[in-house]
């Protein structure tokens, strides 16, 4: 059935609308949120001030797919924040059992399956992420599927501001920003990818933080999470603050535990 | 894809333009000869915008592999256990290593944040000390290089704090400590001395030069990255484009020379309406920057270590103390003299 279901994704014959395959999140409860996970062909920005957990949620994200969907996964890191051993924690939760002893024979193998089916690119300048990002389309458009190989569902960028934001100002500044969103929106929709972007915040008027990069990128994912931390309570908060087919200020919270993100109802 | 999004001058860029190549796939079938022609530029700087085309990997025979044409990439359990067998540069208490999951480790950058005297300087003297303690000891083994900002860095210091360091070592194990001496310590710590803006902007684009020299650095400490920054910028947008460039950069020299940054960084006060806080200097997407933040601080005459920020350690604080040989365990109270009121 899935096969099927693939088959008509990549002759491109359905509107891709009709035979979207979701991501399911369960872990960390934006399943809820998002009505169903990240979906393909769409752009998901995840927004937040320092350490409010984007990396966190990227990562989970990455685990879950990696290991679900048994589906490759691209992280492109501009900042260095990629740990794989939090990684592997994540995927320790998502195999089940606390502890070795508890853990089922074969579960250290399917963790190194999905670790090796996530694959890392570190790209700090924007001209080297802008000729990634058309490489990866034009080897994603070429490869011929076959039913061994994991197909790349899931391309996460982390953070899109940390590359940008040097250039906006300069004479192509803003141009490339532009080419950078129409890149990642062809590679949602062309590829049939959920890309999932970071953005930081910055702040507004009367001190409530905005999202960086300003107004034209604004205009660029189609779906828009603010998260917040609470210390105090060592709770994360997402609220939901643009969609295109949901309403908005939706909200959930979630815990950052040793092992994942946890779901607080 | 647009011919823009290509890393050329912008005489080239406009050449280009103006002779009707406005995207790269027209370039894709130019040999240099025609394009030099066409776009009225010299033989090899026409080479040189065809070598930055992408091409798709199709024409080369053989089965797309997603790690081929797309060089640089490392799959997660790579990384996996590359950290697992990464050295860390012990900060010389035991109580803040553990918060730092062992110490400041390569390839990330870490962020001290304090008020004035809580001990910034001091940690980097010591890490810059410590980066040396050979492989045996359990360290690293590798030079460091210091820039100097503030003009904190003080010779005596670091003497007194290497001769406690090799004391220390020689404890443990008087046979392997036998032929470290003081000099070796010293001569290993390369200091740069910077005093304004344009120097340190100068100082981070030439490090991968002085990387290339200096193959044994494991270390630059920046002391502090915050104080040429905060005067004489009327233009706030423009200091943070050249702070986000600086940092982009030493992001960029961290991963490739695999060595470990540690910016000092210092705090402001920042006036809200419910009153007004400390927050580190530099503004928000400052913040971004670091890998892992540690906020140093005082607390009832003790001084604190916290780690606010990590990709994959929970937030921890761990006290400490500044002894005569260096950053150490506060083992018992060492409360600060009464004489001097704490900083707020």
């Amino acid at each position: 059935m899935r096969f099927s279901n693939e088959c008509k994704n990549a002759s491109g014959n359905r509107g891709s609308w009709r035979t979207i395959s979701s991501h399911r999140l369960r872990e960390v409860h934006l399943d809820k949120l998002l009505e169903g996970g990240l979906r393909e062909g769409t752009v998901t920005e995840l927004v937040g001030g320092s350490s409010s957990g984007k990396t966190q949620v990227c990562m989970q994200v990455a685990a879950s797919v990696a290991y679900r969907c048994r589906a490759m996964v691209g992280f492109v890191d501009t900042c260095h924040s990629f740990s794989a051993t939090r990684l592997s924690h994540m995927l320790g939760g998502l195999v089940g059992g606390r502890d070795a002893v508890q853990r089922r024979v074969g579960a250290a193998d399917e963790i190194g399956d999905a670790m090796k089916s996530i694959m890392h690119y570190s790209i700090f300048d924007i001209f080297p992420m802008l000729s990634f990002l058309n490489q990866l389309h034009t080897t994603l458009s070429v490869q011929v599927q076959s039913m061994e190989e994991k197909v790349m569902r899931l391309l996460i960028v982390d953070c899109a501001s940390s590359v940008i934001s040097p250039i906006l100002g300069g004479i192509p500044g803003h141009a490339l920003m532009v080419s950078m969103g129409i890149i990642l929106k062809k590679l949602a929709l062309e590829n049939h990818l959920a890309v999932l972007i970071t953005n930081h915040t910055v702040g507004g008027e009367g001190g409530h933080p905005k999202p960086a990069l300003g107004e034209t990128w604004k205009a660029m994912p189609s779906v828009r999470l603010l998260l917040a931390r609470d210390f105090s309570s060592n709770l994360c908060h997402a609220t939901v603050m643009k969609h295109t087919s949901m309403a908005c200020n939706r909200h959930a919270a979630f815990q950052i535990t040793r092992t994942g993100l946890r779901p607080v109802f | 894809m647009d011919v823009l999004t290509l890393a050329l001058p912008p005489s080239q860029r406009s050449k280009l333009l103006a002779a009707g190549f406005h995207t790269t796939a027209a370039l894709v079938s130019v040999t240099p000869f025609q394009l030099s022609q066409e776009a009225n530029i010299t033989l090899e700087e026409a080479t040189v915008v065809l070598k930055l085309v992408p091409r798709s990997d199709i024409d080369h025979v053989g089965a797309l592999s997603l790690s081929g044409p797309l060089t640089g990439s490392t799959t997660a359990w790579d990384l996996l256990i590359h950290e697992k067998n990464r050295r860390k540069i012990g900060t010389g208490s035991t109580e803040v290593d553990k918060i730092l999951g062992g110490g400041v480790l390569s390839k990330e950058l870490t962020e001290i944040c304090g008020v004035p005297g809580v001990g910034k300087t001091q940690f980097s003297m010591q890490l810059a000390v410590n980066v040396q303690i050979p492989a045996e000891f359990g360290g690293v083994g590798g030079h460091a290089i210091y820039i100097d900002t503030e003009g904190s860095f003080m010779m005596e210091r670091v003497l007194q704090i290497t001769e406690a360091v090799i004391d220390d070592l020689r404890n443990k194990s008087p046979a392997s400590a036998e032929d470290l001496t003081v000099e070796d310590f010293l001569s290993h710590i390369y200091l740069l001395r910077v005093h304004d803006p344009v120097e340190q902007l100068a100082v981070v684009n030439t490090l991968p030069t002085l990387l290339d020299e200096h193959k044994e650095v494991r270390l630059v400490v920046f002391d502090s990255v915050t104080f040429n920054f905060r005067q004489d910028f009327e233009d706030m947008a423009g200091r943070t484009r050249l702070l986000a460039n600086m940092a982009q950069k030493l992001m960029a020299v961290a991963e490739n020379y695999d060595v470990a940054i540690v910016l000092v960084n210092q705090v402001t006060h920042k006036v809200t309406s419910e009153g007004s806080r400390t927050v580190p200097a530099l503004g928000e997407s400052w913040s971004h920057v670091c890998t892992n933040r540690l906020m140093v601080y005082w607390m009832d005459g003790q001084r604190y270590a916290h780690l606010a920020k990590s990709p994959s350690l929970p937030v921890g604080t761990a006290p400490y103390v500044i002894t005569e040989e260096g950053v150490r365990d506060a083992q018992e109270s060492h409360k600060r003299p009464k004489l001097v009121e704490p900083h707020g």
